[in-house]
């Protein structure tokens, strides 16, 4: 073997070693989980953004002491928003990385990592994703965000009872972001007694909704339910207030966005919409402005921002509780101590609660659109729906 | 009755959009015969040109949407000159010149993104959110200028045809280039006036689509298969069959969710379409579909 080649060996053992990384990275005085989030394509305006969250959170964490001495560690990647990327993100992480802990968000990006995540043994925290389906989707998979059958049973319960409304139309984008929540959205209706006078569904890159919404309008609905992202959102209720529908619009947190109020104008006016988060204070106010002096404007979607925020406390509290008791730092024994932990009161968004098979349990906040702002009405504690 | 013709109307104005993205498309595919996938991409960044002069610089939107025109126009030149004249050059086959097209409307796209950001943009609230009912049909001020747009664009690009010197050359080098270059046509300059023209065509569509649906990078390839379908039913470089098949594509997919669920709406342009390809590969107004040269 001549000189080069053997330099050639050299180089590659040990691009080897530093790509192979320590295995158990608790022995090194770190905690390293990772965050998998769109950072392009067209939901990035949110995943960016929560992004930034986690990584105050994470910069908080390690403020506060990190993990009993040790340093959490937080390594970031992209899935776009498409579930083929987040599981290249995925293997990246788990095979390059080695963490046994990832945090992700978008139902359909975690509906297709959960069994890749419980076929390798890592812990996948779903936070954001608002599709009942996400529970439990594999063995390995916990959702640290409210799904839908938290806050659209409490929107079903808040459009009935407080609003008296009766006569509910359904608009919703034909993939898991709008179908999921629909059938839990239905089905409290239907019980309550409320009547479903029109279901449409659009495609998820369709550009007018003249035909469902002229559709809607002839079953003369007291209540439009919208489930789209934000790209749809404020068209649809753009559309629907041009010709002439004078029902509720009632939507989720997605609404609570600066191009809702920007592109639908005075159609935006009166939106409801559930928030997981409780009303904002000064405290809130002041993340708010933390997060301005970095990106230099507010947060689109604070709510989720905000949970992002907590992620990395939720996992730190999990490490400590795993190191106490002098577990190994691996995925299954992550998840014995999340539900063993149970209770996190999380800072901006109080107290939720850990439960099986695999979700939280949160009072529900329903906002309004006034003003072009964001208006908290009501909080609907847990219990009341 | 009143939903039937809701439904009718609204398929109309949208079937307008359609015809209005296409109508520059088959400009340049019947003058050069290049489909010209490309076309996404500047009905794209038209928009985003007029997001940047109104919503960061502050113009007014309708000096921003007059701009869009010779800002679109320029585009389509830059991409003939830097992208297909090289391939005319090297008699390329039509094949890598459509695979070069595609790849010029990805680099676009990602250079928008880079520039913009690929969140979703809005050029804020345009019109009043209310319509005017006439009879039984409510109309929006959006929809009445989409209508208007779409006749006095297509009254005039007929005309342009039909009437001018430039026109007829247009339809000579689109015919045969080699016989035209014969007759003593500078078939080079014919294509640099048909994709300047193509280009800037897509333009009203692209603003139109920005007030109504907001902006994003990939909004053009969204819109414009839809249009390429209205193309091929219409009869491949047709002018009044683009207009027909975006009529009959837009008008489809409205009155079809009056009856069948609104989530097959989309099926039914493509459903159009592969009739069309089964029964009638012409479409409306095409003779024998013109194989693409370069």
């Amino acid at each position: 073997m001549n000189s080069m080649a053997r330099r050639t060996v050299g180089w590659l053992a040990l691009l080897a070693v530093l790509l192979a990384g320590p295995v158990g990275s608790a022995a090194a005085g770190e905690f390293k989980f990772a965050l998998i989030l769109p950072l392009t394509g067209g939901s990035a305006a949110y995943g960016r953004d929560q992004t930034v969250g986690a990584e105050f959170g994470v910069e908080d964490v390690n403020a506060r002491g990190g993990i009993l001495g040790d340093k959490l560690v937080m390594i970031k990647e992209d899935s776009a928003a498409d579930p083929k990327r987040g599981i290249t993100a995925f293997n990246k992480v788990v095979e390059v990385d080695r963490v046994p802990v990832v945090v992700s968000a978008w139902s359909s990006v975690i509906l297709a990592l959960a069994p890749v995540a419980a076929e390798k043994n890592v812990l996948l925290i779903s936070d954001g994703s608002s599709a009942p389906a996400v529970v439990a989707a594999s063995p390995m998979t916990v959702s640290v965000y409210p799904v839908a059958t938290v806050d659209q049973n409490a929107l079903a319960v808040y459009a009935y009872k407080d609003l008296g409304k009766r006569r509910a139309a359904l608009i919703w984008i034909g993939n898991d972001t709008g179908r999921l929540p629909r059938d839990v959205f239905k089905k409290r209706w239907l019980d309550l007694g409320g009547k479903i006078v029109a279901e449409e569904e659009h495609a998820p890159d369709a550009i007018d909704f003249s035909a469902q919404v002229a559709k809607i309008k002839a079953a003369n609905p007291d209540l439009l339910w919208v489930m789209s992202l934000i790209k749809e959102s404020p068209v649809i209720a753009k559309q629907a207030r041009e010709l002439g529908i004078t029902a509720q619009i009632v939507s989720y947190s997605a609404v609570e966005n600066k191009i809702y109020v920007d592109q639908a104008g005075q159609a935006a006016e009166g939106t409801i919409y559930t928030s997981a988060a409780p009303p904002h204070d000064a405290e809130v106010e002041k993340f708010v402005a933390r997060f301005k002096a970095k990106v230099g404007r507010e947060p689109n979607g604070l709510n989720y921002v905000l949970y992002l925020y907590n992620a990395p406390f939720m996992v730190a509290k999990a490490m400590e509780y795993l190191k106490k008791q002098g577990w190994e730092y691996n995925g299954p024994n992550m998840k014995k101590a999340m539900f063993a932990v149970k209770d996190y009161d999380l800072r901006y968004l109080g107290r939720i609660t850990m439960v099986e098979p695999g979700t939280v349990i949160t009072p529900v906040t329903i906002k309004q659109v006034q003003g072009g702002k964001f208006v908290p009405l009501k909080v609907m504690p847990v219990g009341s729906f | 009755m009143g939903l039937f013709l809701q439904l009718f109307t609204d398929g109309v104005v949208i079937g307008c959009v359609y015809a209005l993205v296409a109508l520059g498309f088959v400009v340049i595919l019947s003058t050069t015969g290049i489909w010209h996938f490309a076309h996404a991409a500047v009905y794209s960044a038209a928009a985003y040109w007029v997001y940047f002069a109104t919503v960061e610089r502050g113009m007014p939107l309708v000096l921003a949407a007059l701009l869009s025109l010779p800002f679109a126009a320029c585009l389509g030149l830059l991409i003939d000159v830097v992208a297909y004249r090289p391939l005319r050059r090297r008699n390329a086959a039509p094949t890598t010149v459509m695979i070069v097209s595609i790849a010029v409307m990805t680099f676009l796209e990602n250079g928008i993104a880079i520039l913009f950001g690929t969140d979703n943009k809005s050029l804020g609230t345009v019109f009043v959110a209310h319509g005017y009912s006439v009879g039984p049909v409510v109309i929006t001020t959006w929809s009445i200028i989409t209508l208007v747009a779409t006749a006095v664009l297509f009254v005039t690009l007929i005309l342009f045809q039909q009437r001018t010197e430039m026109g007829a050359a247009m339809r000579a080098v689109g015919n045969n280039a080699d016989m035209a270059r014969v007759v003593g046509i500078n078939v080079g300059r014919i294509y640099l006036v048909a994709f300047a023209l193509g280009s800037a065509l897509v333009a009203p569509a692209a603003v139109l689509v920005s007030i109504h649906s907001g902006i994003s990078p990939t909004m053009g390839l969204e819109v414009l298969l839809t249009a390429v379908a209205a193309v091929i039913v219409g009869g491949v470089g047709s002018i009044p069959g683009v207009l027909l098949g975006g009529l009959l594509i837009g008008v489809a997919g409205g009155v079809g969710v009056w009856q069948i669920p609104s989530q097959w709406q989309q099926a039914i342009a493509f459903a159009i379409l592969f009739l069309f390809i089964i029964f009638r590969p012409t479409g409306f107004f095409g003779g024998k579909v013109k194989s693409a040269a370069v």
